[in-house]
């Protein structure tokens, strides 16, 4: 609101303070025109976002439909004791993804954000999913934090949460597993 | 007493099942809001990380998949949507929350509570936001009536919306003083009194100059360009609808965590932040300044005016029209050197502007009345020059611009975006403004018509680049969707030949065999029973050899082959009760193969089924393919129709433009030539004048010649 405001406000006054502008008014025609146009683009665009989800939705059926997917997100509960700056992802012992976080990601990630770091196929039957974290902990020093768990494909997709979070009680981070349910 | 008792338990089981149905219901709805919260979370990181786009992208997609759309993800939706300029589209999401919030307030405390269990934002701020947001857009599509009616159903500001309130009360009803009903959460500030807002308050003073209430108009000026003011605090929600405010780290100073993301944030501020306030708080006060100058010049008080302007900042966006209100008091108040060299330098720092050109007349006009006339003229004649020449530069451009296909390639900028990265990403989020290097397009795209056209032109660019991409994409899964297709059918055709029903009959009959035994085996303790081959032969010679023994009993001794045959009889027995254990747990082992297999075989049989009725699946996905293939099509070509569009209305824009200026540089030229003439009459008139004083002299000396 604000600088938009003070640009309106500026218009106004020129107009009340000087009658040469560079530009005489060019009637109501005009206006409906640009109308028509402003909202043909809005039309275009509405229908390009449109298009663009539903390109993705279907790339993602394609390709990872719910019977063999797996999802794994990543997020940062408070991030006091630990401040994360990489994640390797293991799935049965097979090294998956790996992300190196920018300042930005891991800000957005206290935020509250929640990252999907991994998308991929898995059989039906038991895994095991491996996370190690590195970042550096309450007092600068380098550290990692590591987790394991055993979860079993079926059907329906599996969505696996990393919770990295403060411990208030011990002053430092763990990580923590959440299935979801959908 | 029994009936009681019944009725009791009657009761108490009612109130049982009650609860238990109570809780899983309750517990579904919390499963599903947890999940809902995390797929809203998901898109705030996309936010959070700038890439805007895939927030987009991603509500969207939780609304579609997911059915996703609880009121922050319709109010963060509908911001994001006024981002990209989708702002019909967001006016319709803020409608739809402002009706869903007003039935939540009407219906259910309940649904309050479970609502503020998972955000910080009370659905009575959502309601506010979602008003105040859509009053907004109302406002910037000239709907101002609807915009009033809008204001009117918000009864309570809170501190932080507060501000946001009052600016768009003001121009909602602008140029009325504005209609206040609801009850605000600070102190609520008289006409006359500043408010906290600099913006409130330059929007009041406006209004009393359009009302010739100057002196009241004078005060908040006054005040407002000598306040130091605290930048107010954004929430989050306002910063999502103000589009490109963060682009740089603005959200960093949002130090919230999780569920709270929504508050108001609080925390440290960096350095390019305090920048952009500081420049920010500058602009306002420099605009107070100027408008206070040009109240002074609309009251012909220049001296005021003159005094006003004396310490304007050099840097400021206001310095062009604060220069020539400066020099204009000054020749006014008849401080002449000023003027001089203010005019002058206005001529010589804005030759392509309305005020250089005028500043040209009003400097011929000041040489022409302080020094001599032949250096007026002089200057007249400079001034002549100067519009001949623009003029001709104009009827340049103008053709040069007449002559060009694409608009966008003339005379462009390097700065400009190139559309590059547009087919990978979303390309509505950039701002995209035209930068060029001629003089004239750079005044013209003053306009800001001609500048969102301009604006469009590009976006229809990226757009078309954008498509072009999608276009690939949809190939591409077209091309995946079709090899996909051909090995499926591959392993459709081996798996048939498998005949996993007489594989699974097999394996059956096999397991209970083997269980039948082991189950003999363990009950009788019988060692026999896993007997290998060796052993059958063995226990078969042996019984033969009974047999034989007992037909020869009656004829000869057989005492020595009994006692052998028992010894041997025995020591195999013993050996086949010594390995019983072993053997028992090798086929035990061996029936939890077979289950194995078994299960392995029956879940082949159930992913070949599956497979099967995935291809009719997979005719789903061709089938959206296609649509989605043919959809890129019918758009590029609405892209293409657009841009012609959009191109022609630049042209027309350009055309007036140049018509604007000529007829303007035309009009300074034949004011400075009226002036140029009248400047040769006073010479002329001096000259006879002149001549006049001299001619009696001459006169006389030619009649004192004669008498001489």
């Amino acid at each position: 609101m604000n600088m938009r405001n003070l640009s309106l406000l500026a218009a106004i006054s020129m107009m009340l303070f000087f009658a040469v502008t560079p530009f005489t008014s060019h009637g109501a025609e005009a206006v409906n025109d640009n109308a028509t146009l402003s909202t043909e683009l809005e039309d275009i665009k509405s229908q390009v976002l449109q298009l663009n989800r539903e390109l993705f939705i279907l790339e993602e059926d394609l390709l990872f439909p719910a019977s063999t997917q797996i999802a794994v997100f990543v997020s940062v509960d408070v991030g006091r004791f630990f401040t994360i700056d990489s994640v390797e992802l293991k799935i049965n012992e097979k090294n998956v993804t790996g992300f190196l976080y920018t300042d930005r990601q891991r800000k957005a990630l206290e935020k509250g954000g929640i990252q999907r770091i991994y998308l991929g196929n898995l059989k039906v039957g038991k895994h095991q999913l491996t996370a190690i974290f590195t970042g550096v902990d309450g007092e600068g020093r380098a550290a990692q934090r590591a987790i394991t768990h055993q979860f079993e494909k079926d059907d329906e997709t599996v969505m696996i949460e990393l919770k990295v979070e403060d411990n208030e009680s011990s002053y430092r981070a763990n990580v923590r597993i959440e299935e979801w349910v959908l | 007493m029994r009936f009681n008792l019944a009725v009791f338990f009657k009761t108490t089981l009612l109130s049982a099942v009650l609860a238990f149905s109570f809780s899983v219901s309750s517990w579904a709805e919390a499963v599903d809001k947890d999940f809902e919260d995390k797929l809203y979370r998901q898109a705030l990181y996309f936010y959070f990380t700038g890439n805007y786009s895939e927030a987009l992208r991603k509500i969207s997609v939780n609304r579609q998949r997911f059915t996703a759309k609880s009121s922050r993800s319709q109010l963060f939706e509908a911001g994001l949507q006024v981002s990209v300029g989708l702002h019909n589209q967001a006016t319709q999401t803020l409608y739809k929350l402002a009706e869903k919030q007003t039935s939540i307030e009407k219906n259910a405390s309940l649904e309050k509570n479970t609502d503020k269990g998972s955000s910080a934002t009370s659905p009575e701020e959502l309601m506010l936001i979602a008003l105040l947001q859509l009053a907004e857009q109302q406002v910037q599509q000239g709907e101002n009536k609807t915009a009033q009616q809008t204001l009117s159903q918000i009864t309570q500001v809170s501190n932080v919306y507060s501000d946001q309130y009052q600016v768009l009360n003001q121009l909602a009803y602008w140029p009325k003083f504005p209609v206040q009903l609801a009850k605000l959460g600070k102190t609520e500030t008289s006409n006359q009194q500043l408010s906290t807002s600099p913006y409130i308050a330059l929007n009041q003073a406006l209004l009393h100059i359009e009302l010739n209430e100057f002196e009241l108009a004078e005060s908040i000026l006054i005040s407002v360009k000598n306040k130091r003011w605290q930048a107010p605090v954004m929430s989050f929600w306002q910063l999502l609808f103000s589009p490109f405010s963060g682009d740089a780290d603005d959200e960093e100073n949002a130090n919230l965590k999780g569920m709270n993301v929504e508050g108001a944030y609080v925390g440290d501020e960096n350095a390019e932040i305090e920048n952009n306030e500081e420049v920010q708080q500058q602009a306002v006060n420099d605009y107070a300044q100027l408008l206070l100058a040009k109240m002074y010049v609309k009251q012909t008080r220049y001296e005021a005016a003159y005094y006003e302007l004396k310490n304007f900042p050099q840097d400021s966006p206001y310095t062009e029209t604060a220069l020539f209100i400066f020099a204009f008091s000054a020749q006014k108040i008849k401080q002449y050197t000023t003027s001089f060299k203010l005019l002058d330098l206005m001529q010589e720092r804005y030759p392509y502007s309305n005020l250089g050109w005028q500043a040209a007349l009003l400097f011929s006009e000041q040489v022409t009345n302080q020094k001599t006339l032949e250096k007026g003229i002089t200057s007249y004649q400079n001034a002549e020059h100067l519009y001949q020449q623009r003029l001709t530069e104009l009827a340049e451009f103008h053709h040069n611009f007449d002559e060009i296909d694409n608009v966008l390639n003339f005379a462009s900028s390097k700065k400009n975006i190139t559309a590059t990265d547009a087919a990978l990403i979303l390309p509505l989020f950039r701002q995209n403004t035209y930068r060029t290097d001629s003089v004239w397009l750079k005044k013209a795209l003053l306009d800001v018509e001609l500048q969102t056209h301009y604006q469009t032109l590009i976006e229809l660019d990226l757009l078309t680049t954008h498509l072009q991409g999608e276009q690939q994409k949809s190939q591409w899964l077209k091309d995946t969707l079709r090899l996909n297709n051909t090995r499926k059918a591959k392993v459709i055709e081996l798996q048939k030949n498998a005949h996993y029903s007489s594989i699974i009959t097999s394996l059956n009959n096999k397991k209970q065999q083997l269980a039948k035994i082991i189950e003999q085996a363990e009950s009788e303790q019988l060692g026999q029973a896993f007997a290998n081959q060796t052993e059958v032969q063995w226990l078969k010679r042996i019984k033969e050899s009974k047999q034989v023994i007992t037909s020869i009993k009656g004829h000869r001794s057989t005492d020595d082959y009994q006692k052998r045959l028992s010894r041997i009889e025995g020591v195999l027995a013993w050996q086949l009760q010594r390995e019983l254990p072993d053997r028992l747990w090798r086929h035990k082992k061996q029936l939890k193969e077979i289950n194995q297999q078994l299960i392995l075989a029956k879940q082949q049989k159930k992913r070949f089924a599956a497979l099967v009725s995935a291809q009719q699946l997979k005719s789903g996905i061709a089938g959206r393919v296609q649509r989605s293939s043919g959809e890129v099509i019918d758009l590029l070509d609405k892209v293409a129709q657009l841009r012609v569009k959009t191109s022609k209305k630049i042209q027309t824009n350009v055309q007036r433009f140049v018509d604007n200026q000529r007829s303007l540089l035309e009009q300074h030229l034949l004011t400075c030539r009226h002036e140029m003439a009248a400047a040769l009459e006073k010479m002329s008139e001096l000259d006879k004048r002149i001549e006049q004083q001299l001619a009696p002299n001459v006169n006389a000396s030619v009649d004192h010649k004669g008498a001489l």
